[in-house]
């Protein structure tokens, strides 16, 4: 008994340690779930041309602007911490479109911490406490969500997993537009 | 209890601790060591992930002999040999200069194979010799389970100190639920 007992408080632990390092590896994969030919979704549920009530002052610069996007992304969901890291290392000043952030949290405190987190203040952020904000205006509920808007109403809305491929989905589909304007 | 007895059950601790990490991270994700050892050793491209397999179930029944009073020794002798295998790897690392992240403790161990191998490869040989040194235990039953007790807590501690970004999101959604 006196051999057992600790053996087996070992192997309990590293059942545990492993089960851990499992959930941890599912975590990662789950956006690898999505299918890789296709990681930037249009939504279709959401209503065109829809523009909100007001512009709250941390992202009134994106309803004036020609074309901008807006990133909705929450603290629980392991696809927005990604996008959020991404975000970090890009420069907002060089990017092909002006980007905006708007974290939906449960709580202002939970959301300013996330965003203070992934230095998300170098875009124009909005810590939109329940999601009142995107969810009035837009209804949108999930995340991450990619709204395009321009000058200052919503023009499409997106699933998507990496921030880059968004911005590329955007800009090309802005110069296939832009293309077929002139011919 | 002696003091080459807390000894003995503080080193084989922070051994047991080590083992059990490197062991379940490299069960559950082979493939990122795998990598890590092709891209220091081209030829092992194929058999990567079988050997980093080895190695944890390796790792696992060296951090289990530290509480079988029997395969104390005998465990040590493993110890030594995976203590002197991480050295290796670390300097092999250093002088090729990997960029390939180890995995050595799992997805989250993103640094190329180097100092912090070299560090943990020091540290199993001083236990293992510290071991060798010791004279067996004056009290095993009660060694054996100061030792595992200690390792489950310092685990679940590791545990919870690298998960701790998840673990406050997670707990400050539930209080903002409930106000």
């Amino acid at each position: 008994m006196g051999v057992i007992l600790p053996i087996a408080f070992l192997l309990i632990t590293l059942a545990i340690v492993v089960l851990y390092a499992m959930v941890g590896e599912l975590a990662r994969r789950i956006p690898d779930g999505e299918p890789a030919e296709d990681p930037v979704r249009p939504l279709t549920e959401f209503q065109q041309g829809t523009a909100p009530t007001h512009w709250p002052d941390d992202l009134s610069a994106l309803g004036d602007a020609p074309q901008a996007l807006i990133l909705v992304l929450s603290p629980v969901c392991s696809t927005c911490t990604n996008v959020a890291k991404e975000l970090a290392l890009l420069a907002p000043d060089k990017l092909d479109i002006p980007i905006g952030v708007l974290v939906s949290a449960a709580g202002r405190n939970i959301g300013e911490e996330f965003a203070a987190r992934h230095s998300l203040a170098r875009y124009p952020h909005l810590v939109d406490e329940k999601g009142a904000w995107i969810s009035g205006n837009f209804g949108v509920n999930i995340s991450p969500t990619g709204l395009l808007m321009e000058r200052g109403a919503l023009a499409q809305a997106y699933s998507f997993t990496k921030a880059t491929d968004l911005i590329q989905t955007v800009v090309k589909a802005r110069e296939v537009k832009a293309r077929e304007g002139v011919s | 209890m002696s003091a080459t007895d807390s000894v003995l059950i503080c080193g084989n601790v922070v051994l047991a601790t080590l083992l059990i990490r490197a062991s379940a991270g490299k069960l559950v994700t082979p493939g990122l060591t795998a990598s890590a050892l092709s891209e220091l050793f081209p030829g092992l491209m194929r058999s990567g992930s079988g050997i980093v397999r080895a190695t944890a179930l390796a790792e696992g029944l060296a951090a289990l002999s530290t509480v079988i009073a029997t395969l104390r020794l005998p465990g040590q002798i493993l110890v030594a040999l995976l203590g002197a295998g991480f050295v290796l790897l670390g300097v092999a690392g250093l002088l090729k200069g990997s960029q390939q992240p180890c995995g050595c403790f799992g997805a989250s161990s993103t640094r190329p194979l180097g100092t912090v191998n070299i560090a943990a490869g020091l540290l199993l040989l001083l236990v293992a010799a510290v071991n060798f040194w010791a004279p067996p235990p004056a009290e095993p039953a009660n060694v054996a389970a100061y030792t595992s007790m200690c390792t489950a807590i310092a685990s679940i501690g590791w545990l919870f100190w690298s998960n701790r970004d998840r673990i406050r999101v997670m707990v400050s959604a539930l209080r903002a639920r409930t106000e």
